[in-house]
């Protein structure tokens, strides 16, 4: 390889070492490698074109068919399916906050139907021992304090299977959940109001403490 | 042996439909060497080069139609095989999530792998110090000393003047010097 004056007095003056390396090409390719180079081209061309030119073909047969009249009300047909999905949207049970007031709302309740139940049960001697555990794993809770814990302890899945297979007790209080916030009367909107909920909580706290004086 | 052919000449068979496939076989072998050898010395590997020469000519077959004449089809070519072997290191990279550094390695590897490689040959410490370079310089520095080709033409190619391409040189020359004579 031979260099060009001008490139190689450019050299010279920026670096004479450099200038005087040898001037070659140290790396080689199989030597019939420029002479099929040009036809392997076309031919990736042609099986281009080729595709193309199926897939044109291809474009332009429109092998499938509408129902008559199909796109003359589908616009209505979609605003329709938007506004029923929205509707759904609203009351889906998978909305898994309202879930979870719905159970602690349930849970509450029945807590406060067994404290309010309990003096009379004891009277009587009557409470099985199931029961009993349940009453005083309840009453450990509010003493603590830590019913935000314990219902954080719960998984979302399970509470929303709990709901499901829970039956007549939770019924209300799951419908209740399910309204929508513009619907809701007054006597269930505890259940969406966390001041209001805690209230409740502290009240049952100390009807707690006063029986538990008396 | 005939004349080349002038590129106006080949781009007006090749747009008039008559001699498509000859007018474009004749500029793949007016350029292919060239465009060959500029990005084996950015890439290295055979494969690799092969791989990005045959696309840049697909895309050529592809664009030549709408390519507009006030600039060179040598210029054009040179600057769609830079921007491809450019493309080409940094998807690489990226797919392999490497740095610079480890693609220098990479490349170094690559150079000593070659069964002709001499660590004491002057040329070869030269090619181990290109790979040093970062990718555009060296693709300034290549076209500068291998293709010694001129500012006027490689400002086209990089849309850069032809005063920041000078001082590129300038100083891929001298990074150069510096990594053969301290190795």
């Amino acid at each position: 390889m031979k260099r060009d004056n001008n490139i190689q007095e450019e050299l010279i003056e920026i670096s004479s070492f450099i200038a005087n390396v040898p001037f070659v090409n140290v790396y080689t390719c199989s030597s019939d490698y420029f002479d099929h180079l040009s036809k392997e081209v076309l031919l990736i061309i042609n099986c281009y074109n080729d595709e193309k030119l199926e897939f044109k073909n291809l474009k332009e047969t429109n092998t499938y068919q509408t129902p008559p009249g199909y796109f003359d009300n589908f616009s209505n047909n979609v605003i329709q399916a938007i506004h029923n999905d929205a509707k759904v949207n609203k009351s889906n049970i998978y909305n898994l906050n309202l879930v979870k007031f719905a159970f602690a709302a349930c849970f509450i309740s029945l807590l406060g139907f067994f404290i309010y139940k309990f003096p009379s049960l004891k009277q009587n001697d009557k409470l099985d021992p199931k029961t009993a555990s349940l009453i005083k794993e309840a009453d450990l809770i509010i003493r603590k304090g830590s019913f935000e814990n314990e219902m954080d302890k719960i998984d979302e899945m399970d509470l929303v299977k709990y709901l499901q297979d829970g039956g007549q007790d939770v019924d209300a209080a799951l419908v209740a959940s399910l309204d929508d916030e513009t619907q809701l009367n007054d006597k269930e909107i505890y259940l969406y109001d966390g001041e209001t909920l805690t209230k409740y909580m502290n009240e049952l706290n100390i009807q707690h403490s006063n029986y538990t004086n008396n | 042996m005939s004349n080349p052919v002038d590129d106006n000449e080949l781009i007006f068979q090749f747009k008039n439909g008559n001699n498509r496939e000859s007018a474009f076989t004749q500029i793949i072998k007016k350029y292919q060497e060239k465009l060959y050898w500029h990005i084996r010395r950015m890439v290295i590997d055979h494969d690799d080069t092969n791989d990005i020469l045959q696309n840049l000519f697909i895309k050529v077959w592809k664009n030549l139609d709408s390519f507009r004449e006030d600039s060179q089809l040598y210029t054009w070519l040179y600057r769609i095989a830079t921007n491809e072997t450019l493309t080409f290191l940094n998807s690489k990279k990226r797919k392999n999530l490497i740095s610079f550094d480890n693609e220098i390695i990479n490349l170094s590897n690559k150079i000593e792998a070659d069964s002709h490689f001499d660590g004491n040959k002057l040329e070869w410490k030269l090619q181990l110090a290109i790979q040093k370079l970062p990718e555009k310089q060296r693709a300034v520095f290549n076209l500068r000393y291998y293709e010694e080709m001129p500012y006027e033409k490689m400002s086209k190619i990089f849309n850069t003047s032809e005063g920041a391409l000078k001082a590129s040189y300038h100083h891929a020359v001298k990074k150069i010097e510096q990594f053969i004579l301290n190795n």
